[in-house]
């Protein structure tokens, strides 16, 4: 079981991405944000 | 589309996602972690625009309940209540919001190493303070006089404003999953309110946002 942690800001996902091991990305759902933004 | 990073934080099993903005938004990503990813808690980050005058740019909200303050179902419901869940806050979990509460103060103690003066100085941050308040959440953007004192007077617990925290608290409480939100204050909420925004939060609050789970995490 993991802990779920949402930001409401790019800029803190961001800097937690850091300091993340990440092991798998997930992608869900088919609405594309505009090009450019990648969260 | 939303991006789940899945992983290792500070030596704890996590999923990490962008809320997006709005309570919909965040409300959905929120039912992706619960059902996908089988999430036993969730915490939520962010900045907030305060709304009461003692809470100022820099402080750290700890979220105690959290409302809808653009929530209005008159007359089958009195305003602000939910309807069917016969209730106008969700609050957050009280064990989490205790280490939280701990995790934000351990972080001020350690300030000097997550801020840079020159950029506390930028921002006009004086004594960064830890408030355990109420929240209130809309799909409104905050800005004017007139708003505030909607909150204010109507809501006269919350301490800040924001797009989605009570959104995701609805979403964990139907589920029975523990909740906990803090925000970093980033503008006073009123027509005086100019900082760079874009710089604040990638200097300040993503900062604030490392530094507190990093605490939080540890435990």
């Amino acid at each position: 079981m993991a802990i779920g942690i949402i930001s409401a800001m790019p800029e803190e996902i961001e800097a937690l991405l850091h300091s993340m091991a990440v092991t798998k990305t997930f992608r869900i759902g088919y609405a594309y944000l505009p090009s450019g933004t990648t969260f | 589309m939303r991006t789940y990073h899945q992983g290792q934080l500070f030596d704890k099993e996590v999923v990490l996602v962008f809320s997006r903005w709005g309570k919909v938004a965040a409300a959905t990503t929120a039912s992706h972690l619960i059902h996908d990813f089988k999430v036993n808690e969730i915490i939520f980050t962010g900045v907030a625009g305060s709304v009461d005058e003692n809470v100022e740019i820099g402080d750290i909200i700890v979220g105690q309940n959290l409302y809808q303050h653009d929530m209005d179902a008159s007359p089958l419901v009195k305003r602000f209540e939910v309807p069917l869940l016969h209730r106008s806050s969700f609050s957050t979990d009280p064990d989490k919001r205790e280490r939280l509460l701990t995790a934000c103060n351990e972080f001020l103690m350690h300030y000097d190493d997550y801020i840079p003066q020159k950029e506390r100085e930028r921002f006009s941050l004086q004594k960064p303070k830890v408030v355990l308040g109420d929240i209130a959440s809309g799909d409104q953007f905050i800005s004017t006089k007139s708003q505030i004192q909607f909150i204010n007077t109507h809501l006269p617990s919350a301490v800040c404003v924001e797009m989605e925290g009570a959104a995701v608290a609805q979403v964990c409480f139907e589920y029975k999953i523990p909740f906990s939100i803090f925000r970093t204050i980033s503008d006073k909420a009123n027509d005086n309110a100019h900082i760079d925004f874009p710089a604040f939060a990638k200097r300040i609050a993503s900062n604030y946002a490392l530094g507190i789970l990093r605490n939080y995490l540890n435990v």
